[in-house]
């Protein structure tokens, strides 16, 4: 196994005490004894997540990460599988090899059965023993706002005065964190909240700095959730938010493009109070499934956000009063947000 | 009319005299006048007897200051007079003086020499004339990486200054170097105010400093992007000036996005003669090193060259051009909204740090520069002699000074001066002045920045429009297309030319030239030059720019 800091490759004798024989850095897991991966492993997917150190992310990314490399695995379960019929076929022109390449790959095939469900237990201890062996990742996202109640900003009086002409909404704080995090709001010119009052210092203000706006576009970013589902439409038709102020956008993910993230849906959302803004064929999905946008690497997030919102009303579709994106935010983008020098 | 720039002639080479005046210098003990001379260049002036002037189109109470009484006689009242200067004189008690203009459209460098004052309106020339040592400063380094440009008094040399905007110096031998602000930015005036009166007195006051830039009797050139700053420059003119306006604009080809349909629309909307001037790559390297030359203090702006050519092209149709510089300081230009949304959230840095540090960071993560990587490009030791404290606080005085209570206000003070003083400024004077050419800066004369600080924040940014009262003072001069248009900026094609046409240049001044200097790591270097960057903004064209820039310019200084 190899050190995550010397490389050193240790075999298993020599590294028993959890330390590399040649740096003496500790380990945080050992495969020999029960661990579900080396710490190579390990950062490799903190690696995927940051890409390379250079996006901030949360550890539900790396769960989510861990978790795709795994089903990658099981891709394998898929081919043998196929592997499996072929030699069915095989064998009753060449019943002894087809018989012998039909057990092997059908028994791969089993032991590895495709899930559309994320299966990753044990990840919070896994994730708490890395922390405390190598310390927080450089990345990371601690979230602050959680453990205190943060004073609303001071100097709201002059605030009041100006506006943003976008914003994102997102269903859950976490993903709110994850844009200020890795300054979406400031490269892009874009307020951020999730309805929940997220975050406490600045929702009020910012809030109603955008009500008064009306040249606002709005953005809902959310998981293949009920309530997720709903943002967009609740934004536009709630008079508490932008009904009749705003152009409200769809962005998030939706059922119909969960494909991409099988073997990394979740269990059903509870049940909302109205199913507006839900077609009956999504709703039948959610009946039984979620998906988060932890799916995602944030890099992926980031990217495909920021083409939505500098796209042009071409790219947008509209059905009553959302108007939706029309390319999938499950889909990788390879856009940058800007690059040229901007002067002038 | 679409002109196609080649490389040409370097700009070293170009007749200084064309200019009424050329730069000044002189020390406060003796020197070597030819060596002084010959190092500022044609039409130099040293200081003696007589003052040393380097002005233009400064007036006082109304009228012209165009002669040395006038100097004289104004001296005592530097603080009235609107213009652009740098000057130096002796008094009768022997004392040396030097002065620069209250918002930086002339510069002055100076150092101590056993123990006498040396100054020049050139760092190089001064360097050179002096025999200066050619020591690099680490924090100079730190804060070009950050900024573009190098604020403040630090050059890039240590032991050699600036003088700030607005400031005199006095030296006299046995009491050593006094410093003044003799102009200073105003506070924020009370808010209470008539939106329309402040309007309306915004309008004339344009008029007013605008019809005093235009040269009697001759064309007068003006830049024009096609955005509200420019645009109202050149309406303004066109209306006021009998003789023709000749506009500029610049394409760097039809596969780069640009301003043009924007600048051709203001151009036949107010008559101008225009010219759309196009600067391929390769014009573009040919230039490179002779544009940074004329550079005092380096400068990452990858405009610096088009702006170069730019002149290089006024210069064969006009002897003072107008530029829209000015309007995004003074008025609520665009870089206001993303810092009241980081001032709003925070930095995304969840240290429990005091938030007032999370707004001086932010500041300067806005310039898009490399702010955020300056631990990690410059070579440890270099990073520590840089940094004993951390870049963001020497912003600090400027967010804690009680004349500029709103955050815009305060945002205003420092832009001016920064942005004004220390870099737009100084880059259209020393570009303009190889080809004889005048710049003139309505936009940033004194009555406009001290009117400017009059206006409360809602007159420049109300709700998510930009400089208000500014759209609003010249609606009736422009097409609604113009005032209402985003601020796009202009778009220079940095990441495309450092995939192809540059990326030689790049490898060869980062490798071979800049790694010299023991600056910066070899692999950051490296890693730039391979252009194996990841993440959500590598913004690696920019930081090309930047380090050839820096590379150019150290080469230029002897370093």
């Amino acid at each position: 196994m190899k050190c995550i800091y010397c490389a050193h490759d240790a075999m298993y004798p020599d590294r028993a005490a959890g330390v590399c024989p040649n740096c003496k850095k500790g380990y945080a897991f050992e495969p020999r004894t029960g661990s579900a991966y080396s710490d190579m492993a390990f950062k490799s997917a903190i690696d995927a997540v940051s890409a390379n150190g250079t996006v901030r992310f949360l550890p539900e990314h790396v769960r989510y990460e861990l978790a795709r490399r795994k089903r990658r695995g099981r891709g394998t379960s898929n081919t043998c599988f196929t592997f499996a019929v072929g030699s069915v076929a095989l064998m009753l022109a060449a019943p002894l090899a087809g018989l012998v390449l039909s057990a092997v790959f059908g028994t791969i095939g089993l032991l590895a059965a495709p899930g559309a469900r994320l299966k990753l237990d044990g990840f919070q201890a896994d994730w708490s023993r890395w922390c405390s062996v190598h310390s927080d990742p450089p990345g990371l996202i601690k979230r602050r706002h959680t453990t205190k109640v943060a004073e609303p900003y001071r100097g709201g009086d002059e605030m009041q005065q100006y506006s943003f002409d976008r914003a994102v909404i997102c269903d859950r704080p976490e993903t709110v964190d994850l844009l200020l995090a890795n300054n979406f709001h400031f490269e892009n010119n874009c307020a951020v909240l999730s309805p929940d009052g997220y975050p406490p210092r600045a929702f009020d203000t910012v809030k109603a700095m955008l009500r008064q706006n009306p040249k606002l576009t709005v953005y809902a970013l959310h998981d293949a959730t009920f309530e997720g589902c709903r943002l967009a439409q609740m934004l536009a038709s709630s008079p508490d938010w932008f009904k009749g102020r705003a152009r409200v956008v769809e962005v998030g993910i939706r059922p119909g493009h969960t494909k991409r993230l099988r073997g990394l849906w979740t269990a059903p959302s509870s049940l909302p109070s109205e199913f507006s803004g839900i077609t009956d064929e999504e709703r039948k999905w959610l009946d039984a499934n979620s998906a988060e946008l932890f799916a995602i690497r944030p890099e992926q997030v980031i990217k495909r956000l920021f083409k939505a919102i500098t796209s042009d009303v071409d790219a947008l579709s509209r059905d009553a009063d959302v108007w939706t994106d029309k390319r999938s935010l499950a889909v990788e983008s390879q856009t940058s947000d800007g690059g040229d020098d901007a002067f002038g | 009319m679409r002109i196609v720039a080649q490389p040409g002639a370097s700009f070293a080479t170009r007749d200084l005299r064309a200019r009424p005046c050329g730069r000044i210098g002189g020390a406060s003990g003796t020197l070597d006048p030819a060596r002084l001379r010959a190092a500022l260049g044609a039409g130099a002036q040293l200081v003696g007897d007589a003052m040393a002037i380097d002005a233009d189109a400064c007036r006082l109470d109304g009228a012209p200051v165009d002669t040395e009484a006038a100097w004289r006689a104004a001296t005592a009242r530097l603080a009235s007079i609107e213009g652009a200067f740098a000057i130096a004189w002796r008094a009768a008690d022997g004392a040396l003086h030097l002065a620069r203009d209250p918002i930086g459209h002339r510069s002055l460098y100076y150092a101590l020499v056993d123990g006498e004052l040396v100054f020049a309106s050139r760092l190089r020339a001064l360097v050179d004339a002096f025999d200066l040592p050619r020591r690099i400063d680490a924090r100079s380094v730190a804060a070009f990486l950050s900024y573009a440009y190098v604020p403040g008094r630090r050059t890039m040399l240590d032991g050699v200054f600036e003088v700030l905007p607005g400031e005199t110096l006095r030296f006299e031998r046995g009491r050593g170097l006094t410093r003044e602000m003799f102009w200073d930015l105003p506070a924020e005036a009370a808010h209470d105010a008539d939106d329309a009166g402040l309007i309306a007195e915004l309008r004339a006051e344009l008029e007013r400093t605008i019809a005093d830039m235009l040269p009697a009797g001759e064309p007068v050139c003006a830049s024009l992007s096609g955005g509200i700053d420019s645009s109202l420059v050149v309406a303004f003119a066109r209306r006021l000036h009998a003789h023709p306006v000749r506009t500029f604009s610049i394409t760097f080809g039809d596969a780069h996005r640009d301003e043009l349909a924007w600048s051709s629309m203001v151009a036949a909307h107010c008559g101008t003669e225009h010219r759309v001037v196009e600067l391929p790559a390769a014009t573009i390297a040919a230039h490179l090193d002779d544009t940074i030359a004329r550079m005092d203090k380096p400068n990452g702006d990858p405009l610096t060259v088009p702006n170069a050519l730019l002149f290089r092209e006024m210069a064969e149709h006009g002897r003072v051009a107008l530029n829209g510089e000015g309007g995004d300081p003074c008025f609520g230009g665009p870089k206001n909204l993303p810092m009241l949304l980081a001032e709003l959230y925070g930095d995304g840095n969840e240290t429990d740090d005091d938030p007032r540090d999370a707004r001086l960071r932010t500041y300067l993560r806005a310039h898009l520069k490399c702010f955020d990587e300056v631990q990690t490009m410059l070579a440890p030791e270099v990073y520590r002699a840089a940094c004993p404290t951390p870049l963001e606080r020497d912003l600090a005085p400027w967010f804690e000074d009680p004349r500029w209570s709103s955050f815009l206000g305060k945002l205003m003070a420092v832009n001016v001066r920064f942005k004004g003083g220390h870099h737009i400024l100084p880059k259209v004077d020393a570009l303009a002045a190889p080809f004889g050419v005048l710049p003139r800066s309505p936009l940033f004369a004194k009555a406009i920045v001290e009117l400017a600080f009059r206006l409360p924040s809602r007159l420049k940014l109300r709700g998510s429009t930009e400089k208000y009262a500014l759209k609003q003072a010249v609606a009736d001069l422009l097409p609604a297309a113009i005032l209402e248009r985003p601020k796009s900026g202009m778009l220079v094609p940095v990441e495309g030319w450092f995939q192809n046409e540059l990326l030689p240049l790049a490898r060869e001044r980062l490798l071979g030239g800049l790694a010299r200097h023991g600056l910066f790591r070899a692999d950051v270097l490296e890693q730039l030059v391979s252009g194996k960057m990841r993440g959500l903004r590598p913004r690696r064209g920019v930081k090309l720019w930047l380090l050839v820039t820096l590379e150019s310019h150290l080469r230029a200084l002897g370093c």
